[in-house]
């Protein structure tokens, strides 16, 4: 009979190895959020010796790397927290709308000039496993507008709420409501035209 | 009969600009009734609107990877040597 593992308690490695052992995935996690390497490593600094300061604190319920991705995270949110105080989310009435040439004066989609959504096929199933497709998301990513990118980010990639997401932008529901869509536009189009729509199965990113 | 229906439909639901804006919605929040039910008579025979929301579905999967970071996603997630010794550094001299 072995006695059941579950219960025990996750222990700390020395934090000399901390780098070494998450350094990278850490880096990994902060660059796919911010696309920024110097802000990455900034954040990451942060999370190891905030870990460091408080490792006494640590109850074992979840594994040492889960434990520094959740003080990551929080980094990051505080981060993004910071930046919207200092540059508020301005009159969004005023943005140009970049869905506007997609459509004729009726509201119909203008397929016949190549602006309706084309058909996908199967390309999206094993794209995932594509690092040239990584590439070009993150080049989409990199191209909307900050504040649009960060309330995408969080609530795609963290699965934050609207409500939380509106809270740490310092936001109305409405005007996050319209970020949201026009991130979606812009990475829909974006992914369409560099990957998805390319003429070698999608291989080419333009 | 059923090409007169749908252009009816198409003509008395919102038009697909619109629509563009709700689909988007709905992946965030639930939409009032009448919305929903506008949505889903326009998406029976709107099949570029129908499209774009098998789209947006996609883009939600490729967004939360299961996998996450570690082995997805951006160029290089491995660290670079020299943000690996400077934070070292920092590390032992704290």
């Amino acid at each position: 009979m072995t006695p059941p593992t579950q219960a025990q308690p996750a222990t700390l490695s020395d934090p000399e190895t901390w780098v070494d052992r998450h350094g990278g995935y850490l880096f990994g996690f902060a660059m796919k959020r911010l696309r920024d390497p110097a802000l990455a490593e900034e954040l990451v600094q942060e999370v190891l010796l905030a870990a460091l300061q408080s490792r006494e604190r640590f109850q074992g319920r979840s594994s040492e790397r889960s434990w520094l991705v959740g003080i990551l995270k929080h980094k990051i949110i505080d981060h993004f927290r910071r930046i919207s105080r200092e540059r508020p989310v301005e009159n969004i009435e005023a943005w140009p709308e970049e869905l506007a040439n997609s459509f004729d004066e009726g509201g119909h989609w203008r397929a016949e000039e190549g602006e309706g959504p084309i058909d996908w096929g199967e390309r999206p199933s094993t794209a995932l496993q594509q690092k040239e497709f990584q590439d070009v998301l993150g080049r989409c990513l990199a191209k909307l507008s900050p504040r649009i990118a960060e309330a995408f980010t969080l609530r795609e990639m963290d699965e934050l709420e609207t409500g939380e997401i509106c809270k740490i932008l310092g936001v109305t529901p409405t005007n996050l409501w319209v970020m949201l869509h026009r991130a979606r536009v812009q990475l829909r189009r974006c992914l369409e035209v560099s990957w998805f729509g390319g003429a070698e199965g999608g291989s080419q990113a333009r | 009969m059923i090409r007169w229906m749908a252009g009816f439909i198409g003509r008395h639901t919102s038009p697909c600009q619109q629509v563009a804006q709700r689909l988007s919605d709905a992946m965030d929040r639930r939409l009032p009734l009448h919305q929903q039910l506008d949505l889903r008579l326009h998406l029976v025979v709107c099949a570029l609107c129908e499209r774009y929301r098998r789209h947006l579905e996609t883009l939600r999967r490729l967004m939360r990877d299961p996998r996450d970071v570690g082995e997805g996603w951006l160029p290089d997630v491995s660290l670079p040597p020299d943000v690996r010794e400077r934070l070292k550094r920092v590390l032992n001299s704290s």
